[in-house]
């Protein structure tokens, strides 16, 4: 239990950061690498629905379980996790193509 | 052993949202070990995770003030990391797979998945358009759809979309060239055989430079494809069909059954040609050479650019819904030896052809008629002959190796003597010594058998 929760926690992933780990002079490109998503992902959240991003904020901001996120949107388990299924891949797809965009104008 | 990409992704859904049952946790700490495409996703999904936990918890959204000083949400609702029931040699794995990825992400941080292949196309221009501040091309992917901005590299499965302006595409590392044309639609793609160009709406011009050995770049609409080594072409689509124009080099065109290519091998169309597929047409057909009968028979009286004998009359037969042709009639009296009807152009490139190929209509009166073609500068002339055995309308195929240099009486003072070239072609005649002369022709191209 103690292995996959370190796995999802945000220090085990912080410390996979590049800032602690990567060889010497690759931290720079890291960084360039990590800002580009996360100036990609800003913009991408912000052409989230209005229920897509409440239920982002709920489950990644609250940290709410599924069970209370449908209590809280009125939904049954099953749809909302359908919906942040879709969320996501649409994110995931955006942040792509907002980091090609950024690269190929570098 | 491969796994279902539909059940890793089920499975890494269910494990995010933590109602995964344990044998699911199994099967997917399995997949991950054993699988680089689980391992890769899970990662990537276990990123895009901590990069939105990150984000949202950085930049808190303001709640509404409930005591009269406004707060966060994030000071007032207190955390809970996520938790999920695994049991621990999950977790080893799982990190062990996470780690592995992302050591490799490091190693290689341009290589991601994410980035597109090198092969394809980057966008170099966006010409301007009219309406200021309109959305002049976009780009997207999986039903997410963003403005297109100069630099952005196409990645399989974009759908591109000039709305109102001329993008320019190009494939670093090769001269190839794309000019996606205002209203067109196309996607870019990449296989085992070469580049995919597929087009949806508009028109796009292209110049290919020489594709690496076996490899072949494809131009698709739903219904055709374009087979390109090497050239400048351009491909549309229009109400009569898919059309193919072809500037340089050589290009097999040929129907598509679905995404499918059939069995034919299709129709090789030589530079200076064009071949169109109409609508539920099975093949598609070759246009006329440019400048060749249609164009040329009706400003011939303008221009001189062809004539006839003067015991041998031609006449342009254009009934509205029928394909227009030429008509050659003559009645050679007894002095003249020979009737006869010439064309000339601009010289064109006819090296990557076989043959002359002429869609005529005979009488099947068995005269011979002597097709004549015209070799460079000063011009070398060849000839073959055929016979006039039908009554119906047919092609008639004339290979290059079978056309013959006239003898000396017949050429040019200058002409020299160095066989058929093809690289310089600028015209040809039809020529019978019958008395009576019969001909329609419809057609005249240069093709590939």
């Amino acid at each position: 239990m103690e292995g996959i929760r370190s796995v999802r926690s945000r220090p085990f992933l912080r410390s996979l950061g590049p800032r602690n780990r990567l060889p010497q002079g690759t931290q720079g490109l890291w960084s360039d690498v990590l800002e580009a998503e996360r100036q990609a992902l800003r913009s991408c959240l912000a052409r989230v629905s209005t229920y897509g991003r409440q239920l982002l904020t709920l489950r990644y901001e609250e940290s709410l379980p599924l069970s209370q996120l449908a209590e809280r949107v009125g939904r049954t388990e099953e749809a909302v996790h359908k919906a942040l299924v879709r969320v996501r891949a649409a994110l995931g797809k955006c942040v792509d193509l907002s980091v090609r965009a950024s690269e190929g104008a570098k | 052993m491969s796994h279902d990409p539909e059940r890793i992704e089920t499975l890494l859904a269910r494990h995010s949202a933590e109602i995964a049952s344990d044998d699911e946790l199994r099967e997917l700490a399995d997949l991950i070990a054993a699988e680089p495409l689980a391992a890769r996703r899970f990662a990537e999904l276990a990123w895009q995770e901590f990069c939105l936990i990150d984000e949202l918890q950085r930049q808190p959204a303001p709640v509404a003030p409930t005591d009269g000083v406004a707060r966060h949400r994030s000071a007032r609702l207190p955390r809970t990391p996520i938790r999920l029931r695994f049991p621990s040699w999950v977790g080893a794995v799982l990190a062990a797979g996470l780690a592995l990825y992302l050591g490799l992400f490091l190693s290689a941080p341009r290589q991601r998945a994410s980035a597109p292949p090198a092969e394809l196309a980057q966008v170099t221009e966006i010409a301007a358009g009219e309406d200021n501040g309109a959305v002049l091309a976009q780009i997207s992917h999986d039903g997410v759809t963003m403005p297109l901005t100069v630099g952005t590299r196409l990645a399989p499965g974009d759908r591109l979309e000039a709305t109102r302006s001329r993008i320019q595409l190009r494939y670093p590392g090769e001269g190839t060239e794309l000019s996606v044309q205002p209203g067109s639609i196309l996607g870019c793609a990449s296989d085992a055989v070469g580049k995919v160009v597929t087009i949806e709406r508009g028109r796009v011009v292209a110049t290919v430079a020489k594709q690496p050995s076996g490899s072949t770049m494809r131009f698709r609409t739903a219904s055709a494809e374009a087979l390109v080594v090497g050239t400048r072409l351009a491909v549309s689509i229009g109400t009569d069909g898919a059309r193919l124009d072809v500037q340089e080099g050589l290009v097999r065109f040929r129907t598509l059954a679905g995404e499918a290519a059939t069995d034919d091998a299709g129709l090789a169309v030589a530079a200076g040609t064009s071949a169109l597929l109409p609508p539920s047409a099975a093949r598609p057909q070759l246009l006329p050479i440019q400048a060749m009968p249609l164009t040329i028979w009706r400003a011939a009286s303008e221009n001189r650019s062809a004539n006839t004998s003067d015991n041998l009359s031609w006449e342009l037969i254009d009934e509205h819904g029928a394909p227009a042709f030429l008509r050659l009639a003559g009645q050679a009296d007894p002095q003249e030896r020979y009737a006869w009807f010439s064309v000339q152009f601009p010289a064109q490139d006819w090296s990557l052809a076989t043959g002359l190929q002429l869609r005529i209509r005979g009488q099947g009166n068995g005269n011979t008629w002597t097709v004549e073609i015209d070799d460079g500068q000063p011009v070398e002339h060849f000839v073959q002959r055929f016979v006039d055995d039908q009554a119906a309308w047919r092609d008639v195929y004339l290979p290059f190796n079978a056309f013959v240099r006239r003898s000396a009486s017949y050429q040019h003072r200058d002409a020299p003597d160095d066989g058929l070239g093809l690289a310089r072609m600028s015209g040809y005649s039809l020529i019978t010594e019958a008395r009576a002369s019969h001909l329609d022709i419809a057609a005249a191209y240069a093709v590939i058998h």
